[in-house]
């Protein structure tokens, strides 16, 4: 029928529309009450009979095609409308990120907490003490009796007489061994003084980790032993440890200790000297005097100390150049370990 | 511990190299921290003697005429410290001084010059080990140098020093004798072979004039248990021969004179410290004895010293003339015109020295020497090379020594084998342990059961039986052992109850989005004062601060975080949120620590941001960290407004728990520092168990995980209420009015605004809070709701004169 191909040819016109109020228009010029398509269906009472069946199934066919095809347009139009209203709302996604100050511990915090988790996990219970102590047992009942030239190596910050800030955490290890009997299996922690000139490597206040283990079986190859494991758990495994002759009035056997160099493995860096080895602290078996001054029997335990700065540890294992840098807390060095 | 290694390879024959010395010595407890090599730097310098000199009249320059064996030079110089017969080095021309400057001929005001004369730092040499004559102009050689011959060959300036540092028990290696000893013992050991330490106590050969016929009285023979004078006549004191000269150049010792050079040079060779006394300036006798209290000294260096009677003395029948084995007397020293002396060489207790020396604040090379322990067996040996030398050296005649001795043999230690293996951990064989005590040339005797070693007296460090388990190491190498782990009982991997709440306190803090410090805990009493914290009798000074910038222990955390913030601003830093968990220090009853927190916030939480959502700190996210954190903790708590003297007087306040103060917080004043907000929690205050050592097999403070509580599965209603009262009730009051109330389906109050002003009526303001109800049992109805309000409403009124209005 002819009028069906006009009013499809002018439908498949207004159905470009890019607006939905247009789009509804041609929704009512073609299928409301008064629309071209129903005006269409009026036109079937002229038809002869033969043909009314067939032209009705087209104008049907047509409406289905309108109604279907607008309903299509109009979802591609809402599509389109709705992406237009997102695109006002598109923000620059590189624009920075809104920041908080956020927390962290100090360095010296997490290397205590490292050295201390290793501990744990060999056993060692952690003790702390006082900071004042009083001369006994910081040198007393440590072997180191008044005037001996050992405490030259300490020197002291006194507070009254007899009265001092302790310069090595070793007054716990007799805290320690007055309260409790053997086994005992300690490590003690904490901050020290000593009356240092201040320069990169020395500083008046600094930290110690000292460890103690009383036993009846105790020995130099279990302080190796005990000091292997430690510092390959704390600076890696393949670093190695030595020990040289050294003298601490409170251990006979007296010994120092070094480690392979972490930062150069031992093949001779700025920082070990290009000696390859690192000096941590000192170690040996707990003097008898000692456990006698704590009434521990040394024909029945015996013992080994060792004292190893945390400072040195932190410095080694991440490269800090200064000692200073702990205690003045400049965030721009803080923030580097949060 | 400085030392020559040409001396050792002149003196001992040495033939290790200096590094295979080295490593060597540091492997068994002789550290070589250092090898250096000195070499001269200047050429064609030679020995020349002044002949003649003249002024140049109208100049300040000399004339004179140097002689250099065959022939004489013209030199022109303006030192002032020369006389005809000096013996100088002399630099020829085209010589290269040690500053790398040129000699060449030159003229002044007309005359010739042939060279010039040489001062110490022409040559390069240490002024350190030089007389102080020899560093006034020109350097003067001795009068027996030879002439014509190359300065280096004079005093041989080539050489490699090793930098020694010595443990404190090592005091036989302290002289150059006892140091080739252990080189000795490092040989015996490479050859297997047992040390051979003869050759270590030379023999002196000397014809005495007659005997010391002059009293000597030890009064405490404990102290001084052997004490040898001797009178040595006639001696000539003047500078050192070139022969002794050269010892004391080699020995890095300051030449004095004669008589003090040999004592020095015994010292330092033989690590037995002597002492000269001028024997015409004593009375009839010597006497060994404590000081009197109120006794005084003037000491060589021309200090007068106060003596007590820690201090062991020499004294004559009236007054002291020697604080013993530390320093002589100013009157009785030897000077230029002494003619007859005194020579002391004496066991001192190591003790007393180090007691005398150090309640003094005088530490010498002899006290030093002595307090480590002589070896009292060289002292009378020590004496006799010593007068040999000054013989020579001066022309003096020597006496026998007066000696009175109260040595004792020192005590055998015994030493068995299961101790050696038990300390050591590592099976040992008998033979092993003595061939270890061959190397180190120690007499023993094998008594089955134990070896029994007999201590030579210069070895003081072996006293007990570990001593000697301490040598078996240092001879089989420290690092020859095996490592094993630890076995057996223990009881531990525990923290203390109170370092596992200062972790927990530390990791919350961290939550909370603060930085941890740790400053500094000697701190300035002049910080203090600004602050208004300087309460004098509480504050712990040090006696001996290392400088006045750290004279007393921090009593707050405050100063020192405040000079961290400094540090921070200064380096461009605008924001800081900080907290540090330390040590604080008051004088109580006694010297008292206690743990302490401070938080410190300036700045911004969120910096200014293109999307205006800046966030600053203030006083309410402060309080409300410390309420985060006290929550954590399970205390009670309450904020009762207080004025510090370095906060603002209306924006700070006490933190309270039980009615005790467990801190206080505020903004901080603002002429102290701009905008900073400081709060200080007594850490102590809310660990209720004692602070130190308390088991850490025990609980007691309540922060770990409690076990799950129920919630409600009805929803949740909320009401937003508003509540008219009097602008002087607290807020704090108008919430606890709707607390008390007690109403269990109330589970929440949050006041969300704070209104004053028009229109409301002056002195009145306004609260809004959001309530929020929810019940275990069933979703609550509105009515029942309404109810709960209305029960609000009449408390409010009745309790505090307020007007609840509902939203």
């Amino acid at each position: 029928m002819k009028e069906i191909e006009e009013i499809k040819k002018e439908f498949e016109e207004k159905i470009k529309t890019k607006s939905i109020e247009e789009l509804k228009k041609v929704e009512t010029h073609f299928l409301g009450r008064k629309g071209k398509v129903v005006d269409l269906f009026k036109t079937l009472k002229n038809a002869t009979e033969e043909n009314r069946k067939n032209i009705g199934q087209q104008i049907n066919d047509l409406k289905s095609y309108v109604e279907e095809t607008i309903s299509k347009r109009l979802k591609e139009l809402e599509e389109i409308e709705k992406n237009k209203l997102l695109a006002n709302e598109r923000i620059d996604i590189t624009l920075p990120g809104i920041r908080l100050e956020t927390g962290g511990l100090h360095i010296l915090s997490k290397v205590m907490k490292e050295v201390e988790d290793i501990f744990l996990s060999m056993g060692f219970d952690v003790m702390t003490g006082p900071e004042i102590e009083s001369d006994y047992y910081n040198f007393e009942a440590l072997n180191i009796p008044e005037f001996h030239p050992a405490r030259d190596m300490q020197d002291t910050f006194y507070l009254a007489k007899k009265i001092l800030l302790r310069t090595q955490t070793s007054p716990i290890q007799i805290r320690t061994m007055e309260k409790y009997k053997p086994p005992i299996r300690i490590i003690a922690i904490g901050r020290c003084y000593r009356r240092d000139a201040i320069d990169s490597s020395h500083s008046p206040i600094f930290h110690q980790v000292e460890g103690l283990v009383i036993d009846k079986n105790v020995s130099f190859s279990s302080l190796k032993g005990t000091l292997l494991e430690f510092t390959k758990k704390m600076f890696g495994e393949e670093t190695k440890i030595r020990f040289s002759p050294s003298y601490f009035p409170f251990v006979e056997p007296g010994a120092e200790t070094a480690i392979s160099c972490v930062i150069c493995k031992g093949k001779g860096c700025r920082v070990c000297k290009y000696t390859g080895w690192l000096e941590m602290g000192g170690s040996g078996m707990v003097h008898p005097n000692v456990l006698k001054n704590v009434n521990i029997d040394p024909e029945e335990y015996q013992g080994f100390a060792f004292g190893w700065g945390v400072e040195r540890i932190a410095m080694i294992k991440y490269g800090i150049p200064d000692i200073r840098m702990f205690l003045q807390n400049d965030l721009r060095f803080l923030e580097q370990f949060k | 511990m400085i030392i020559s290694y040409k001396l050792l390879k002149d003196a001992f024959d040495v033939d290790y190299t200096p590094q295979e010395l080295s490593d060597k010595l540091t492997s068994i407890g002789i550290e070589v921290e250092g090898i250096r090599d000195v070499k001269h730097n200047f050429k064609h310098i030679i020995t020349g003697k002044i002949v003649s000199m003249e002024l140049i009249t109208e100049t300040k320059l000399f004339k004179t005429m140097v002689s250099i064996g065959e022939e004489a030079l013209q030199i022109i110089t303006a030192a002032t410290n020369l006389e005809v017969n000096n013996i100088v080095p002399v630099a020829l021309p085209d010589s290269i001084l040690a500053n790398g400057l040129a000699i060449k001929r030159e003229e002044f005001k007309g005359f010739k010059s042939n060279g010039m004369l040489c001062s110490y730092t022409e040559l390069g040499l240490d002024p350190e080990y030089l007389s102080n004559e020899e560093k006034v102009g020109i350097l003067i050689l001795p009068e027996d140098t030879p002439i014509g011959l190359k300065f280096e060959d004079i005093l041989p300036i080539d050489d490699t020093v090793l930098e020694l540092s010595l443990l404190p028990d090592r005091a036989d290696a302290f002289n150059v004798n006892g140091l080739a000893r252990w080189i000795e013992t490092l040989k015996a050991r490479d050859n297997g072979k047992r040390a051979d330490f003869s050759k270590f106590t030379p023999e002196v050969n000397l014809s005495f004039q007659g005997e010391t016929n002059f009293e000597i009285d030890i009064k405490n023979p404990e102290m001084c248990p052997f004490y040898s004078g001797r009178i040595i006549k006639n001696v000539n004191v003047k500078k050192s021969s070139l022969k002794l000269r050269q010892k004391l150049f080699m020995l890095k010792i300051r030449p004095i004179n004669n008589i003090v050079d040999i004592t020095n040079f015994i010292n330092k060779f033989y690590g037995q410290p002597l002492h000269a006394f001028d024997f015409d300036k004593l009375d009839e006798k010597l006497i060994i004895r404590l000081a009197k209290k109120g006794e005084k000294l003037k000491t060589l260096d021309e200090v007068e010293r106060n003596l007590t009677d820690d201090n062991l003395v020499i004294a004559d029948s009236k007054k002291p003339i020697a604080i013993a084995g530390v320093m002589g007397g100013k009157s009785t020293s030897v000077k230029e015109d002494t003619k007859n002396i005194i020579l002391e060489s004496a066991y001192f207790s190591p003790k007393r020295i180090a007691q005398s020396s150090r309640t003094l604040g005088l530490i010498t090379d002899a006290s030093t020497l002595f307090e480590k322990g002589a070896d009292s067996n060289f002292t009378p040996i020590a004496s006799l090379i010593a007068t040999k030398l000054i013989c020579e050296e001066t022309g003096g005649i020597p006496y026998k020594d007066n000696a009175i001795s109260y040595l004792v043999k020192p005590d055998t230690v015994k030493v068995r084998l299961e101790k050696i293996n038990s300390l050591l951990g590592e099976l040992i064989n008998k033979e092993d342990v003595k061939k270890y005590f061959d190397f180190e040339g120690l007499k023993y005797k094998d008594k089955g059961s134990f070896i029994e070693v007999y201590p030579p007296t210069f070895r003081q460090d072996l006293k007990i039986e570990e001593d000697l388990v301490e040598e078996v190491i240092r001879m089989k190498g420290y690092n020859e052992f095996r490592e094993t782990l630890l076995s057996g009982e223990f009881r531990g991997s525990k923290r203390t109850e109170f370092e596992d709440f200062i972790w927990f306190l530390k990791d919350k803090l961290v939550a909370l989005g603060l930085t941890e410090i740790q400053t500094t805990s000697l701190i300035n009493t002049e910080k203090l004062k600004i602050i208004g914290l300087d309460e004098e009798k509480r504050l712990i000074k040090l006696l001996n601060p290392l400088t006045e910038d750290m004279n007393i222990l921090r009593p707050s955390l405050l100063t020192p975080m405040l000079d961290v913030l400094e540090r921070n601003i200064n380096a461009g830093k605008n924001s800081i949120s900080m907290f540090e968990i330390g040590k604080v220090f008051r004088k109580d009853a006694s010297f008292q620590e206690y743990m302490e927190l401070g938080i410190m916030l300036s700045g911004d939480k969120i910096s200014k941001n293109a999307f205006k959502k800046a966030f600053s700190y203030d006083f309410f996210y402060l309080k409300g960290i410390v309420e985060e954190f006290l929550d954590s903790v399970r205390i009670n708590y309450d904020f009762e407004e207080h004025a510090l003297p370095f906060m603002h007087p209306y924006q700070s306040a006490k933190i309270i728990s039980l009615n005790k103060e467990i801190g206080y917080i505020g903004k901080i004043k603002d002429e102290i520092f701009k905008n900073v907000f400081y709060a200080s929690i007594y850490i102590d205050g809310i660990f209720n168990e004692s602070l130190f050592l308390c088991n850490p097999h025990s609980s007691s403070v309540d922060y770990k995980l409690k076990n799950f509580e129920d919630f409600s599965i009805y929803p949740t209603v909320k009401r937003d209420i508003a509540i008219l009262v009097e602008e002087s009730v607290s807020e704090k009051k108008v919430r606890e009015t709707i607390r008390h109330l007690n109403i269990s389906e109330l589970k929440c109050i949050t006041l969300f605004d704070i209104y004053k002003g028009i229109p409301l009526p002056k002195g009145k303001k306004n609260l809004a809070y959001s309530l929020e109800f929810s019940s275990m049992d069933k979703t609550l109805r509105g009515e029942e709701i309404e109810e709960l309000i209305e029960k609000i409403e009449q408390e409010i009124k009745i309790k505090i004169g307020g007007i609840l209005r509902k939203k």
